[in-house]
């Protein structure tokens, strides 16, 4: 994922509901420590965001992503 | 209706038998509990973020369920708490999100069709059945 964005990509492809089963979707918002990427870098909006953390750590709870790496 | 996804992760030690007797038995106490049972996804065995009950890996079986109140999901998670081939699980009622996002499509649809719509009602049911 690029270090900045300018836009949310959730905004753009019109996703309203954010799945925690999709992995390899949700991968590109936690970088190597497993964190959860900042909007400011991400680019995501407040509304996606929310959303976003909220399926994270479903996924966390699922084991499906680390709570910590390295 | 209510529509819950249920996600159970089952110990990597059981064979295609024990995981499919549990997956029967899942969904015979949902349908007994009023729940229909929409479908059940198996995503096989899979390797965990990180060790869970010293589990390195997991079967993942994913159940959507139908039903207009909360009992089946009870009976089902209590099912799996005192289970021990049930590693992990996680149930999340996907209707209100689900509904939330249609309400809020059909508004940027119809912007000024009524000018002065009243404020939604503010519910705040809790969005998920449970968080173990």
């Amino acid at each position: 994922m690029p270090r900045r964005r300018r836009f949310c990509k959730f905004c753009a492809d019109k996703i309203e509901y954010i799945d925690f089963k999709d992995v390899r979707m949700l991968n590109q918002y936690v970088p190597e420590r497993a964190k959860i990427s900042p909007r400011r870098l991400s680019g995501v909006c407040a509304p996606h965001q929310r959303k976003l953390k909220r399926a994270l750590k479903r996924a966390r709870h699922l084991a499906l992503l680390p709570y910590v790496s390295d | 209706m209510r529509e819950y996804e249920a996600i159970f992760i089952l110990a990597p030690t059981l064979d295609e038998e024990q995981i499919q007797t549990i997956i029967d038995s899942l969904s015979k106490a949902a349908e007994e509990r009023g729940a229909e049972v929409a479908n059940v996804d198996r995503w096989g065995r899979r390797r965990l973020a990180f060790p869970v009950k010293k589990h390195k890996d997991g079967h993942f079986v994913i159940f959507t369920l139908r039903a207009d109140s909360n009992d089946a999901v009870r009976e089902l998670e209590r099912r799996v708490k005192v289970s021990d081939s049930v590693i992990r699980f996680l149930t999340v009622r996907v209707d209100l999100e689900r509904k939330r996002a249609e309400g809020r499509k059909k508004k940027k649809e119809r912007p000024k069709a009524q000018p002065e719509t009243p404020a939604p009602a503010k519910g705040s049911a809790s969005r998920e059945a449970s968080h173990a």
